[in-house]
């Protein structure tokens, strides 16, 4: 008997696009959470440049905290609050559909240790900023 | 056109006819409780014999009937037609496989994974037959009893931005699979599971979209599934092997 080699199949592969992400909300909440890296970055290393500034003495960091006053700059550190905002959140939504907590028998549901995250990271937040502001 | 009929956007694709795909409308009448699938059914019965597609119980069960609704990954047997307001229904086959023909895919390549996870029970110490079998409790199968709902549906690779743009990724359903056995009491086969899940293409390759959870049919939840093994595979590195000895 001998052994019949079928014809190389020919098939059809749909590619995906450059707007893969727009079709859908949750691709476009997934494609904000991603972009919010590269704008948490850009305030790491302005907060490094800010130390930078004050090491260099009081005529540098005195133009430096001009220039945070100036409405581009404002609105720079609006658009970085937003994502980080968006990050935080979100995160919070991740890590805890990904990270297992079991009580006795049970596994605590997502929603619970969601909202307690919420809750612990608004707290500390709100203490950080009395902190802050009182000072 | 009668109030209740629907149109069927169908993308087909025969290799005969040519190397693109091409759309084909087909007008539907429909019923009370109709599916996706059964308007399929429908077209080839009444309208088309030549359409291809899929399906075979027609229950949520066998995973066959997977295709792109609108847009979503659907199990078309569970997916009512009237809850599209839309006059229009557009269907095409799954995202992310080669298309053989119509609605039919080519998922070759998951098959061809799937066996490096082992998805079945691994003993490393056999228990004698005399001895019985190898008993669970309900707490134990509560454990993974989600993860076993998996039909192989395809939905969750379809849904999965990752496999579209590297189909190297080893993909949703089969790290739930692995991640269901790795839970599982009476399973010892997590450490030659874990060389395999820690490849670059494998668990680490998954950035979280979480859509493949979104639409399993089964709520297999398979985002988390991959979340939780890159914490077992970190907490394998940091702890002795002893923390994950399972009794014999």
């Amino acid at each position: 008997m001998t052994l019949r080699v079928l014809p190389r199949r020919r098939v059809y592969r749909r590619r995906m696009t450059l707007t893969w992400w727009v079709k859908n909300p949750r691709y476009v909440n997934y494609i904000l959470r991603e972009a919010s890296s590269a704008f948490l970055t850009v305030f790491a290393v302005l907060y490094i440049v800010q130390f930078a500034l004050l090491a260099a003495g009081a005529g540098p960091y005195g133009r430096y905290l001009a220039f945070i006053k100036s409405p581009a700059w404002v609105a720079l550190n609006v658009i970085i609050l937003i994502f980080a905002l968006i990050h935080t959140v979100s995160w919070m939504f991740l890590a805890t559909a990904a990270t297992p907590v079991r009580i006795g028998a049970h596994e605590a549901p997502s929603w619970a240790l969601t909202i307690s995250g919420l809750v612990i990271w608004l707290a500390i937040s709100v203490g950080v900023g009395y902190v802050i502001l009182r000072g | 056109m009668a109030n209740d009929d629907i149109i069927l956007r169908v993308e087909r694709y025969d290799p005969e006819r040519g190397p693109r795909p091409y759309a084909q409308s087909y007008r539907v009448p429909v019923r009370k409780g109709m599916m996706v699938l059964d308007a399929l059914n429908y077209v080839r019965d009444e309208l088309d014999s030549s359409l291809a597609f899929r399906w075979s119980c027609r229950m949520g069960i066998c995973g066959s009937c997977g295709m792109m609704v609108n847009g979503m990954p659907k199990l078309t047997c569970q997916d009512p037609v009237d809850r599209y307001r839309v006059r229009a229904i557009r269907i095409a086959a799954l995202d992310h496989f080669p298309v053989i023909r119509d609605l039919v895919s080519d998922i070759s390549d998951f098959m061809e994974k799937l066996p490096n996870i082992q998805p079945w029970i691994t003993r490393t110490e056999e228990k004698p037959l005399s001895a019985g079998e190898y008993l669970q409790t309900p707490e134990e199968r509560a454990l993974y009893a989600n993860h076993a709902a998996c039909i192989n549906c395809m939905l969750c690779y379809a849904a999965c931005p990752v496999y579209g743009l590297d189909e190297r990724f080893l993909g949703p359903a089969a790290i739930a699979l692995a991640h269901r056995y790795n839970l599982d009491s009476r399973d010892q086969g997590e450490a030659l599971r874990a060389p395999y899940l820690s490849l670059s293409h494998s668990v680490w390759e998954c950035t979280f979209v979480g859509e493949c959870s979104e639409v399993c049919p089964k709520h297999v939840m398979p985002a988390e599934s991959i979340q939780r093994e890159k914490l077992r595979l970190a907490l394998r590195w940091l702890l002795p092997r002893a923390a994950f000895r399972r009794r014999p």
